[in-house]
């Protein structure tokens, strides 16, 4: 990089060339005030606070929009500069009314603060306030337009940074306003980014309205517990309760960005079904015990199967949302105490298929995502997968990629946010990206565009090569909906690009990818040259590269997910389930409900009174993320801290000290008693990872539905993510509630007008396995023949229709509709 | 002096025909037959100054345009004249639509620019209708196209209408409009010749410079620069309102003085009144007082009276204006077409509006006079754009020029 | 199935005439009308009202059947147009800005219309006319039914 050199204030800096004035000293810890600039948006210069003197320039330079010369002298407060500021916040207080007391913005706000340091408090001039009403019509976010001081902040990283663009200016000059188009209630992704960035307190959290003055909390950064990608919340934390989140620039991956669940969402903590105290079933009814009681009746129970039926007789479930200690002490306990490998998760579902492909394509053991590798790209490829809205912090690099001038191209059936940033949409059925990706390697092979050096060189390319041969471009476009044109043009543009990235989500709830898109994405990579890198399919919860590498999964002879839930024989007596629902969040119910009703012994360990929790002969209160230490792996494969910021729900322990207890109460001591020392020993694991050699090897992976409509189910379901929730946890949050609360299903104009189906009515969903009811939404964004539904409302229990599939088959779900 | 206007004087001067018979097209013609370098040389030797109020030399622009290797380049005429004051350039869009296509079309393959677009002020639909036949003419008889006059060069021109926002005359601010966006001015650098429209080499001129290009390319620098003064050459229009006797746009040398303008081609002020007072180029010059007759109206010479030559919109008072109530007029014309993007400007002229109107309503203050003038110190050369200077330095000149009537004080004179 | 194309761009470019399109048929720049631009090129209403409401030319609330847009800048209003504008005010019971309740007039006060060396002016509709008078202003105007 090339670096400048100036003086500030009459000390010598370095700062890159382009960077402005502004950029150079804050990097180098100098303050100028400023209201309009961010980090993230390209400078704006219309607040013309950041204002300073430039030895030999006349008149005084805005910081922001001047770029820095080689020997430039700066001077950022002078009296000449203050008198500029002094006049700039008379002139913005004019109208700024003074309502400070009753602002929750009061003492961390910037205008706030430059009236302290640089204002007086004479008024010259007494004009007429605005006079708008509050806003508090919308969830979360909560607008005050007569505190707005217009520096556009709120709207350029809606529109530049977010790709939303739901609110604006409107109007022009000093009657200007920003709102949503139309003075209705704002209606958005909410992210809340527009609250941290806004410099006053036009906008702010509802959530967090009158709650506390700021100088009462105490800030704390946590890892944000919801999705893969670790970013760092702030956390307000007032009389042991947190009632604040939000993202700070400069802290975490992250850097300051944040999504609804990671600003929002901390207050499932709060639900009402929290465990305070362990419960043992007695005359069929759950009772409050000590957990002296429970550990022991567990730990007798336990050791009688253990005698009767042997140790492979018990099972054990781990958890994507608790930590690596956590999960490494529960896989400990089973292999050590109790003698079972039978250990697995619901990643099994999920991220397993990823990490299954990249061991059987690269002879890799661990393959976190790169948090920059989007911005690495000119062409970025993305299968089937709303990556704004399973990873959203990652997905801004997406939108950002696009940006900056790289082609986003976005196969998917469904008008999503990623689909509405890209560059090219391709709207292929859903659940064919395997084979559109097959269809490009076809023409790819065959026009002669791959690296013949290197795939050839690799183990079964013949055995590619034969089987991409029914995949032509007519054939293809058969199955996909996308024209043989576009396929072709698609492989031409995507194998001719200077770098190129294809990247996928592996949600366990997601049906309409398998393990061999994701092969097919690794024989794409592959076939052209590029590195194991260039495929990026990311982890899916907080933890979930965390739980997967403490080995929460079968190492040897041990029983997988299927097996242990959806088998017909009932070798298993004993399930011991942490941190998950599987009746609600696992596919097929019924077979679940069957399965764990057949136990001999049901312990659930977890936060929450679930549904399979009711079921439990034995429940265990857990401590939530932010009531106890330990680490997360991200999926970048980043090991973070979270820290016992509040104190604990009742009498609940973390996870982790259960395993402690409860092996001694089984007689065996696992010989780790605190955080510390199982970190060590799991850092000791960790370390090996990733230090293998890669081998490659082209794995021909075709396109087969394992269920195709019918008749009888003549629309296909598709389970979908959506941006306000993750997993099922999300929805114990009040706060994220109150945005998106309750499940739908969207279906076409077309298929509405087919069965007769009202907007917002309710309707009935039939698979072969149940039905549900759902309530209708009519969407243009979503094609014919299909319907899509969020699968995070436990209430809705979506899983009632689906199925689990772990393979290479798509399992998508044939349903029927009709009205209710 | 008729070199701009000289076309309107033929019968048809919108139509081709009329054009052609009186001239037209020659120029491109001849333009054409040379190395596209030579004519930047030419015009940036001919110290022609932009004609549309900041007097940015038009052969500067063209050089660093045409040696940016960006492709493909852009083409802007503004023609979003709407300083009150000044429509000078109204006569060649409604009278001479012919003149404005050959300028640009010289200027294109001059700088190598393949489209062009005029930014018409959306006050002016007869001009677009006419710009629009005349555009549709000149694709019929070669002068636009793919292969103009069967010499290779291709330049595609559209007319793009504004919609009434002053502030799209300033050209990052015009360019952001074109672009589909809200017209607020943007950062420069970079500036519009090296990233402009669509972040490509974009030349933007006035209607009157473009205009000047086919006669300077027929008779050569040289020649051109015997028109006008040393530092301002060639001519200017002229559009004269108010109060004297004949208003009207005059084409004239650069450095005309005000009196010969006013009495002898304007036949002196209104009803024998006696001249108080006059705005030399739109209403964002400052105004300068009747002993400033002397003047020479160039670039170089309104400054040393304390005003601009601006636009070469001039607005004439006699002794009966309420000269408080115009510097009011003006100042909430400044204030309703602020973009709202800086703090001084939106916020600071909205100020001196409101302090302006209740002088003019009998309740001002005895410190008004002072507050304005602070508050116009407040706002000068802090903000993005000229809009916030313009006002400023307008409020300025009222005060420092007519103190005492700006005061109220009865029966007061200049 | 089909294959988009996005390039937001160059849609925002085609903002302007667009709006111009809506505002034809709609008569004004109506909730539904920037709707209907919004949807055309698949950009967020906000983006399109943000615009719109930026230029002068796009009416923010409806009018009536002829628009009355007299100059009220400097030179016409040293040439006496605010006369003019209070004598039509007067005449037909509406402030600037407003509508006639019969929906024939809506008059408007303009900034400069480029005819200083005529004024005062008017813009009917689309039609120009200066060197008003009070007596041409009602004359003209009978012109409009």
């Amino acid at each position: 990089m090339n670096l400048v050199e100036l003086t500030i204030n009459g000390k010598t800096v370095k700062a890159a060339k382009g960077a402005t004035i502004l950029q150079a000293a804050l990097k180098n810890g100098i303050y100028i005030p400023n209201l309009c600039y961010d980090r993230r948006l390209s400078p704006y210069g219309g607040c013309r606070m950041c204002v300073v003197e430039v030895e030999g320039q006349k008149g005084l330079s805005a910081a922001c929009s001047t770029q820095i010369r080689e020997g430039m002298v700066v001077f950022t407060e002078t009296p000449v500069v203050a008198k500029s500021r002094k006049a700039v916040l008379e002139l913005l207080l004019l109208h700024h009314p003074l309502d400070c007391p009753v602002c929750d913005k009061a003492g961390e706000c910037k205008l706030q603060d430059m009236a302290y340091k640089y204002g007086s408090t004479s008024n010259r001039f007494s004009a007429s306030r605005k006079d708008e009403p509050e806003r508090l019509d919308s969830p979360v976010v909560e607008r005050n337009p007569n505190r707005c001081i217009l520096c556009g902040l709120c709207v350029r990283i809606c529109q530049d940074h977010q790709g939303v663009g739901a609110i604006n200016f409107i109007g022009r000059g000093f009657k200007t306003k920003i709102s949503p188009a139309f003075e209705e209630t704002l209606d958005c992704e909410f992210c809340g980014q527009c609250i941290d960035v806004c410099p006053v307190g036009a906008l702010g959290s509802k959530t967090y309205r009158f709650m506390s003055r700021v100088w009462y909390m105490n800030e704390e950064e946590m890892i944000c517990p919801y999705c893969g990608c670790g970013c760092t919340t702030n956390l307000s934390v007032r009389q042991g309760k947190i009632i604040r989140g939000r993202g700070k620039e400069g802290v975490g991956i992250n850097d300051g960005d944040l999504c609804g669940k990671g600003r929002y969402g901390f207050d499932y903590i709060y639900a009402e079904n929290r465990l305070k105290t362990p419960m043992i079933r007695k005359e069929g009814n759950l009772v409050r015990a000590s957990w002296d009681e429970a550990l022991k009746y567990v730990a007798e129970r336990m050791g009688s199967i253990i005698e009767k039926h042997g140790p492979a007789s018990v099972g054990a479930i781990g958890s994507q949302r608790c930590s690596i200690e956590d999960n490494f002490m529960l896989q400990k306990f089973m292999r050590e105490a109790v003698g079972t490998d039978n250990i697995d998760s619901a990643a099994r579902f999920g991220y397993a298929k990823a990490h299954k492909a990249m061991e059987k394509s690269f002879g890799s053991d661990f393959m976190p995502i790169g948090w920059e590798a989007p911005l690495n790209a000119k062409f970025l490829l993305v299968i089937e997968s709303d990556i704004t809205s399973a990873m959203p912090v990652w997905g801004l690099n997406f939108i950002l990629a696009r940006n900056n001038g790289a082609h986003l191209a976005v196969a998917d059936s469904k008008e999503t946010k990623l689909v509405r940033n890209s560059s090219q949409w391709i709207r292929l059925v859903p659940g064919t990206g395997v084979a559109l990706l097959n269809g490009m390697m076809k023409v790819i092979i065959d026009e002669g565009l791959y690296d013949k050096e290197k795939a050839q060189g690799i183990q079964n390319f013949s055995a590619l090569e034969s089987s991409l041969k029914d995949y032509t471009p007519a054939a293809v476009s058969a199955i996909t909906g996308v024209s043989e044109d576009e396929i072709r043009n698609l492989a031409r543009e995507y194998s001719s690009a200077k770098s190129r990235l294809v990247a996928m989500t592996s949600g366990a709830s997601e049906n309409i990818k398998s393990l061999n898109t994701m092969l097919a994405g690794a024989n794409l990579v592959m076939l052209l040259g590029d590195s194991p890198d260039t495929l990026q399919i990311p982890a899916e919860f907080s933890n979930t590269l965390g739980m997967w590498s403490a080995g929460v999964r079968p190492a040897e002879q041990g029983k997988e997910m299927q097996e242990m839930l959806y088998a017909k024989d009932a070798s298993l007596k004993a399930l011991y389930i942490m941190g998950e629902n599987p009746i609600v969040t696992f596919h097929d119910v019924a077979a679940v409900e069957n399965t764990l009703k057949g136990m001999e012994l049901l312990v659930v360990q977890d936060i929450f009174l679930t549904d399979t929790a009711k079921m439990a002969d034995v429940v265990l209160p857990a401590c939530s993320w932010a009531e106890k230490d330990g680490t997360f792996m991200s999926a970048a494969g980043a090991v973070q801290k979270i820290r016992k910021i509040v104190k604990e729900t009742g009498e609940a322990i973390p996870d982790w000290e259960i395993f402690v207890r409860l092996s001694k109460a089984m007689g065996k001591d696992l010989g780790l008693n605190s955080v510390a020392e199982i970190s060590a020993q799991v850092s000791e694991k960790l370390s090996t990872l990733g230090k293998n050699d890669l081998k490659l090897s082209f794995n021909p992976a075709a396109y087969e539905l394992i269920e195709n409509s019918s008749s009888e189910f003549p629309m296909l379901l598709v389970t979908a993510n959506i941006l306000q929730h993750s997993g099922a946890l999300s929805s114990l949050s009040r706060n994220l509630d109150s945005v998106v609360s309750d499940a739908y299903l969207e279906l076409s104009p077309a298929d509405a007008e087919k069965y007769k189906i009202i907007n917002e009515s309710y309707v009935k969903v039939i698979s072969k396995r149940g039905e549900i009811l759902l309530k209708a939404i009519i969407s243009n964004e979503v094609p014919e023949k299909t319907v899509f539904v969020p699968i995070h409302f436990a209430h809705a229990k979506v899983n009632t229709l689906t199925y689990p599939a772990v393979n290479g088959g798509i399992p998508l779900v044939p349903v029927r509709i009709e009205p209710a | 002096m008729n070199i701009l206007l000289k076309h309107i004087e033929y019968p048809e001067s919108t139509e081709l025909k009329g054009y052609c018979e009186s001239g037209g097209y020659k120029a491109l013609s001849k333009a054409l037959d040379m190395k596209p370098s030579d004519i930047v040389d030419e015009v940036r030797r001919s110290g022609l100054r932009g004609r549309g109020g900041a007097g940015f030399p038009a052969g500067m622009k063209w050089t660093i345009a045409s040696m940016d290797p960006k492709k493909p380049k852009y083409l802007i005429c503004n023609a979003d004249e709407g300083e009150p004051g000044t429509f000078k350039d109204k006569p060649i869009l409604e009278k001479n639509p012919h003149l404005l296509i050959e300028g640009m079309a010289i200027s294109a393959y001059a700088i190598g620019a393949e489209y062009g677009y005029i930014y018409l002020r959306g006050e002016y639909p007869e001009a677009k209708e006419i710009l629009e036949k005349a555009i549709i003419d000149s694709y019929a008889a070669g002068y636009l196209g793919d292969n103009i006059l069967g010499k290779g060069f291709k330049f595609h021109l559209f007319v793009y209408f504004g919609a009434g926002a002053y502030i799209c005359g300033e050209e990052t601010a015009m360019i952001e409009s074109l672009q589909g966006k809200r017209g607020q001015p943007r950062i420069k650098p970079p500036f519009p010749v090296n990233e402009g429209f669509l972040a490509k080499p974009t030349v933007i001129n006035n209607v009157e410079t473009f205009a000047n290009i086919p006669y300077l390319v027929e008779v050569g620098a040289y020649a051109y620069m015997k028109i006008g003064t040393p530092e301002s050459p060639g001519p200017k229009l002229f559009s004269v309102s108010g109060s004297v006797n004949k208003p009207g746009v005059y084409e004239l040398p650069m450095g005309t003085t005000l009196r010969e303008i006013i009495y002898e081609h304007c036949g002196g002020i209104k009803d024998g009144k006696k001249l108080k007072a006059v705005i030399p180029g739109g209403v964002s010059t400052p105004i300068m007082t009747a002993d400033t007759l002397d003047c020479p109206m160039d670039f170089v010479n309104l400054p040393k009276y304390g005003s601009m030559l601006g636009s070469g919109g001039l607005i004439v008072f006699d002794e009966t204006a309420d000269l408080r109530k115009v510097c009011l007029r003006i100042t909430e014309f400044f204030e309703h077409e602020s973009c709202g993007k800086c703090t001084p400007c939106r916020e600071g002229v909205g100020w001196l509006s409101s302090i302006l109107k209740r002088m003019c309503s009998g309740e001002g203050k005895p410190e008004d006079v002072e507050l304005l003038l602070e508050i116009s110190k407040n706002i000068l050369g802090k903000c993005f754009c000229a809009l916030g200077d313009g006002a400023a330095i307008v409020v300025q000149g009222f005060v420092n020029n007519f103190r005492p009537e700006m005061e109220g004080r009865a029966g007061a004179q200049a | 199935m089909i294959v988009k194309q996005r390039a937001y761009e160059a849609k925002e470019a085609l903002l302007m005439p667009a709006l111009y399109a809506a505002q034809r048929e709609h008569g004004w720049m109506s909730p539904e009308a920037m709707k209907s631009v919004a949807r055309a090129l698949d950009l967020p209403p906000a983006t399109v009202k943000g615009f719109a409401t930026f230029y002068d030319m796009f009416r923010k609330k409806p009018v009536g059947k002829h628009v009355i847009q007299l100059c009220t800048n400097v030179t016409c209003i040293l040439s006496g147009s605010e006369d003019l504008l209070s004598m039509l005010s007067d005449k037909f019971g509406i402030a600037p800005n407003e509508t006639t309740t019969d929906g024939r007039f809506s008059l408007v006060a303009m900034e400069c219309i480029g005819a200083c060396g005529t004024a005062p002016a008017m813009i009917v509709n689309t039609d120009f006319y200066e060197n008003l008078t009070k007596e041409s202003i009602f004359s003209i105007l009978e012109n409009y039914k």
